[in-house]
């Protein structure tokens, strides 16, 4: 197949670096193995550490489109697979109402008029009126396509259960078009916030990656990537600082983004080096919880 | 280092590696679940196929491949990597090994696999000579010119390559056996050492945060257990949303009524646990094993107590579960240096969280009955009793020693539902599974 599969460990690495995301390795093996084997991909981790990032990219980097579901509490069938507009139908019904008593003019019998009546069956019932979701976009698609199923920790299990069906065979039965089977299997990837345990059943489907947040190394590499104009030296003091604060029992440990956007910030502050006074006025940009902020200020004040 | 391919033809080879490492990783699946990590059959030949799509060259891929398949859980990680050093420790195929070898290592070039990736197009490992002539033929590489060919010496090399897959196979088996015989047992035996260890005594640090994660793990099996298959209700609330939905096909008249399909779980639960003297450490556990529990229950409220109850649900609502527990200690309220009084305890239970007994409630109570000869009163129990569902009193002690000297055991035990020792993980298992039966009622 084309450049839509990868052909190996190393292929999925320098690709995704392509699209400017430094993929260790067990996240290239697991997105790997999980196209080679048709598996879809379960990752669960803490908010922000690129788990959305990771499927936007993916299908960046294999040229498809990615399609994402997603999920939040109360999410239930009809709106993740389709809707059926009857109200349209049945307008369209009544303003051609002329044209079915032109068909059936004539017609001797009932049976007769009924007769006629099911050879047009099909315009009745044809895929104008259904509205497709994001399962059914993913399995009507021409071409592969990546399925984001985002956050599915957010919906309940009876979802989950729906889901897993889906999954299963990638064809669903629409009572009033029959089934429909997809003609190419979309890469499938789950994020989870693990808020809650998923379903052994889901989980035994996928192959599993957790996703954490990333090293001293790695974190360096992606800051200096994603922001220009931030000098090495003002990256490691950054990085150490945000690794130190994970460390510490907050609310909301701050994630990839935030370090991002902080570093952003000590750019245009022109902070260097790092000095107290810097960290102090910009550390709202690294932590959104006014209790971490205290709590951080404190550790600092040591 | 070849790769396997299957699509090639007079499967010899690949068959044999096929086998082989079925073999392995059924063991090593097997040994996960001994330790204690619910690997399914499904997952295992999923480990099996995923190996076919790697080159055995580097180990690391070995591992998170295997991983990725097997494991579910970040709590499992560390039983996997230690076990994954154990089971897979022999030597890996090193580049000199190969070097000493007159001929390139491709595996011939086969027909393109279904599946679209070609066994050609892989990048050439890296090998710091360049590839020799075989006998004046062009090297491997060009596979799609060598195709089809079946010249002798390349049957030579595929018996050649049979060998050494053979010999770094057994060596792996043995590694294996190797593995089997020492860490089976001595994991095995200490899982069985960790549940029936005394939780009321002083444990060493490394056994409580051991204890700990078991308890977790309790709880996550417990939990997903529930969660298997919800039956759809026929009878219950309707929900009102899916029968208009539904309602849409007739024209907006509702024939068929959409009910609610969740089975809620009525149950709240009430938990009264006893802190004063080694109590404590068995009521950390508990508190422990019911905080990971609470989504199985409509509702959980979280008392501790020496001589008179004190709500620490927010506490626990509102920090991480450990920083919770430390704070326990602190509460203003709460005497530890008080003498335990039950008594006390239920009645001022009764008097002031009346808003939480009701019918659905149960009470779970943690306590040795030793009421340091204050009054019983076990009409307040009784009392109780008449409001809520039931009482459950579970006792660290061992049942030898209850009514013995002060305890009054037998004064509560005819209000109880059930009397239960609790002193080790294997008593909590049992507690927790009985209060959840209960809930599925």
């Amino acid at each position: 197949m084309s450049e839509s599969q990868f052909t190996s460990i190393e292929e999925v690495i320098r690709r995704f670096e392509e699209q400017e995301y430094i993929c260790p390795r067990d996240v290239a093996v697991t997105v790997y193995l999980a196209g080679q084997m048709g598996k879809p991909v379960l990752t669960e981790g803490p908010a922000g550490v690129g788990k959305t990032e990771l499927a936007k990219v993916w299908a960046q980097a294999t040229g498809r489109e990615l399609i994402r579901l997603q999920c939040y509490e109360g999410l239930d069938e009809s709106k993740a697979l389709y809707e059926w507009e009857y109200t349209k139908q049945l307008l369209y019904t009544q303003m051609l109402k002329e044209k079915i008593g032109e068909i059936l003019a004539g017609a001797a019998t009932l049976g007769e008029a009924v007769a006629r009546l099911r050879t047009h069956e099909s315009s009745f019932f044809s895929r104008d009126f259904l509205v497709p979701r994001p399962l059914l976009r993913a399995i009507l698609a021409d071409q592969p396509a990546v399925l984001l199923i985002d956050e599915v920790d957010r919906a309940d299990q009876e979802f989950e259960a729906f889901l897993l069906e889906v999954l299963s065979d990638f064809q669903v039965s629409v009572p009033e078009l029959g089934t429909l089977t997809a003609r190419h299997r979309p890469a499938v990837i789950l994020t989870s916030n693990a808020t809650r345990q998923l379903s052994e059943a889901l989980r035994r489907r996928c192959l599993y990656l957790y996703m954490d947040y990333p090293s001293h190394e790695q974190e360096v590499k992606i800051v200096t990537r994603k922001v220009p104009g931030l000098d090495a030296r003002l990256a490691e003091q950054a990085v150490q600082f945000v690794q130190k604060v994970r460390a510490l029992p907050l609310r909301k440990a701050p994630s990839i983004g935030e370090t991002r956007d902080w570093a952003r910030a000590l750019v245009l502050l022109n902070a260097r080096p790092l000095s107290r006074q810097v960290l102090l006025d910009s550390l709202n940009a690294l932590l959104k919880d006014r209790e971490d902020v205290e709590k951080v200020l404190r550790e600092l004040g040591r | 280092m070849w790769r396997r391919s299957s699509g090639s033809s007079a499967g010899d080879l690949p068959a044999l590696w096929e086998t082989a490492m079925t073999g392995q990783v059924t063991e090593f699946a097997r040994a996960l679940r001994d330790a204690g990590v619910r690997v399914s059959l499904a997952e295992a030949l999923d480990a099996c196929r995923a190996l076919e799509h790697l080159s055995l060259e580097r180990r690391a891929d070995l591992r998170l491949a295997l991983r990725c398949a097997l494991i579910k859980d970040p709590a499992d990680f560390p039983t996997f990597d230690l076990l994954f050093e154990k089971y897979f420790r022999c030597h890996w195929p090193r580049r000199k090994q190969r070097e000493s070898r007159p001929r390139t290592f491709r595996h011939e070039g086969a027909a393109p696999r279904p599946g679209g990736s070609q066994p050609g197009t892989r990048p050439a490992p890296p090998r710091p000579e360049p590839e020799r002539k075989r006998d004046g033929k062009q090297p491997l590489n060009e596979t799609d010119a060598r195709k089809g060919e079946r010249a002798p010496d390349q049957r030579e090399e595929r018996s050649e390559e049979e060998r050494w897959l053979a010999e770094w196979l057994a060596d792996l088996e043995e590694g294996m056996g190797e593995a089997r015989r020492e860490g089976l047992r001595e994991l095995r035996q200490r899982r069985s050492d960790l549940r029936r260890l005394d939780l009321t005594r002083r444990l060493e640090p490394e056994d409580a945060r051991q204890v700990a994660e078991a308890v977790e793990k309790l709880a996550r099996k417990l939990a997903s257990r529930e969660s298997l298959r919800r039956r759809r209700a026929r009878r219950g609330k309707v929900d009102l949303k899916a029968t208009l939905a539904r309602s849409a096909r007739t024209g907006g008249v509702p024939f068929h009524i959409e009910r609610r399909r969740r089975t809620v779980a009525k149950t709240k639960l009430l938990l009264l646990c006893d802190v004063s003297g080694s109590v404590w450490r068995v009521a950390a556990f508990l508190l422990r094993l019911i905080h990971h529990l609470q989504n199985q229950f409509a509702r959980t409220h979280s008392l501790v107590f020496v001589d008179r109850p004190v709500d620490v649900s927010e506490l626990l609502a509102r920090y991480p579960f450990e920083d919770a527990l430390a704070r326990i200690r602190d509460i203003p309220d709460l005497n530890l240096n008080a003498y335990s009084d039950f008594g006390n305890t239920f009645y001022e239970l009764l008097d002031d969280y009346a808003p939480l007994l009701d019918r659905d409630t149960v009470l779970l109570v943690l306590g040795d009955a030793r009421t340091n000869q204050f009054e019983p009163m076990e009409w307040a129990l009784a009392d109780l009793r008449q409001r809520i569902r039931r009482v459950v009193w579970l006792n660290p002690e061992p049942p030898e020693r209850w009514n013995t000297g002060d305890s009054v055991i037998r004064a509560y035990a005819p209000f109880c539902g059930a009397v239960l020792p609790c002193a080790t993980l294997e008593d909590l298992e049992e507690a927790a599974r009985l209060l959840l039966s209960d809930t599925r009622a």
